[in-house]
């Protein structure tokens, strides 16, 4: 297994032998696919911090601390 | 053919990831199978990033009444994330939520749905909004996005969706199909003429590969219907389907379909111009003999005209004498018919 191949199996949380098919691609190529899936988690991370603010300005004000401490735990500020 | 399920595959996949089909265009060259695992790979990683923060929008939109919950999803959540959450909800707290949602929002969520989360929810909507949600996405041409849901909804709202869409809605809808028993489920209710509407516009595409595609994935049943569609199409398009049926040799899915095609339709297939290619006629003769297709393979003979049989003298694999005694003996029709035509064609 290629360093690049093992990379994408730690991004995807699997054991490296479940990405033998693709063994034949070269390094590049791996990597690049390896760049684009940290791309999309990086995206979905931005996403999902900029949606849970958001949802919290929508929650009554009464029931927010509630709500910011399911959310955020009790360390956000 | 290969070529063309690798290149859908790696369609869902870029979808997955959210960038364009051409950043990862070199992962064709591998097994659609094989691309079909990595995007359940991709899907599953994705999902499984932010599970906790899902449980916990999840978990937030229970201590809140269902119409807030719902303004969430559209104003502060956004499609994309809406969808993640739903794919950790009780159906019965899902189906409420829908129901505050506008249809145009949950066709936009729909697109980022994973529907093997979400099936159950689905499958608890009522009918005439999940036909709403459909018929919005086929507008907006999301087939891979129906596509994914063939399996998911009922065969009565699947029809519902595709009732008046054009034949290259439904040839799209059915290339991305994972599951072809509830493409075939479809198949069976549509009508003759709408099949012969995605015969029609695989040719105005000149999308062979696509149809041979759709013609492998079907039921012997509905891939004979489908079959029977072609005399709607022109002459030079029979020949450029038999021809990408001959060149990615999906003889073995579309022969036991011919056994019920009417003859006339039969002549109109055989008697192209590709067919007069003896390599071709030798691999319609092994392929039946290997299914012990023999009454099929008569069927065709019988529908050559004088220029292929003359081609048909060409073929090495008829004159096989195993091959001819198998035939003799499973053609369904008496031998003394039988013999005399090979004679007559001079390969015995």
């Amino acid at each position: 297994m290629t360093t690049e191949l093992d990379s994408l199996a730690r991004r995807l949380s699997v054991p490296p032998d479940r990405l033998a098919a693709l063994a034949a691609y070269d390094g590049g190529q791996l990597a690049h696919l390896d760049t684009l899936l940290g791309t999309a988690m990086t995206q979905e991370d931005q996403a999902f911090d900029a949606g849970l603010e958001e949802a919290l300005r929508f929650v009554p004000k009464l029931l927010r601390p509630a709500a910011k401490k399911l959310l955020f735990g009790g360390g956000h500020g | 053919m290969g070529d063309l399920r690798s290149r859908i595959e790696v369609t869902k996949l870029a979808r997955e990831l959210g960038v364009a089909e051409g950043e990862i265009s070199f992962l064709t060259a591998s097994a659609p199978e094989d691309l079909r695992e990595l995007r359940r790979l991709v899907s599953g990683a994705l999902f499984a990033r932010n599970e906790d923060r899902v449980k916990l929008l999840a978990a937030l939109s229970r201590m809140l009444p269902v119409p807030l919950t719902a303004k969430i999803a559209e104003v502060a959540l956004g499609p994309a994330l809406s969808a993640r959450v739903a794919g950790v909800l009780d159906p019965r707290e899902a189906s409420r939520l829908a129901g505050h949602l506008a249809p145009s929002f949950l066709a936009k969520l729909a697109v980022s749905l994973d529907p093997a989360r979400v099936a159950p929810i689905v499958r608890g909507l009522p009918d005439d909004l999940v036909v709403d949600v459909g018929r919005r996405l086929l507008a907006a041409g999301e087939h891979v996005t129906l596509a994914r849901f063939v399996a998911v909804v009922s065969p009565d709202v699947a029809m519902g969706v595709v009732e008046g869409s054009t034949g290259a809605d439904l040839l799209q809808v059915a290339l991305f199909t994972d599951e072809p028993a509830a493409l075939d489920a479809i198949a069976r209710r549509i009508g003759d003429e709408v099949l012969a509407d995605v015969i029609r516009a695989a040719s105005a595409a000149h999308a062979y590969d696509a149809a041979v595609t759709l013609l492998t994935s079907l039921s012997a049943e509905s891939c004979a219907r489908l079959v029977g569609q072609v005399g709607v199409v022109e002459d030079n398009a029979r020949e450029s389907l038999v021809e990408a049926v001959a060149e990615h040799d999906v003889w073995p899915a579309i022969l036991p379909a011919l056994h019920t095609v009417d003859q006339d339709v039969l002549k109109a297939l055989v008697n192209v111009p590709a067919t007069l290619d003896s390599a071709i006629i030798d691999r319609v003769a092994m392929h039946s003999h290997r299914l012990d297709l023999a009454p099929v393979l008569v069927q065709l003979v019988l529908a050559m005209d004088d220029e292929h049989l003359d081609a048909l003298r060409e073929s090495s694999v008829l004159r096989d004498p195993d091959l001819q005694e198998w035939l003799t003996a499973n053609a369904g029709v008496g031998t003394r018919l039988v013999l005399p035509v090979l004679e007559s064609l001079g390969l015995r």
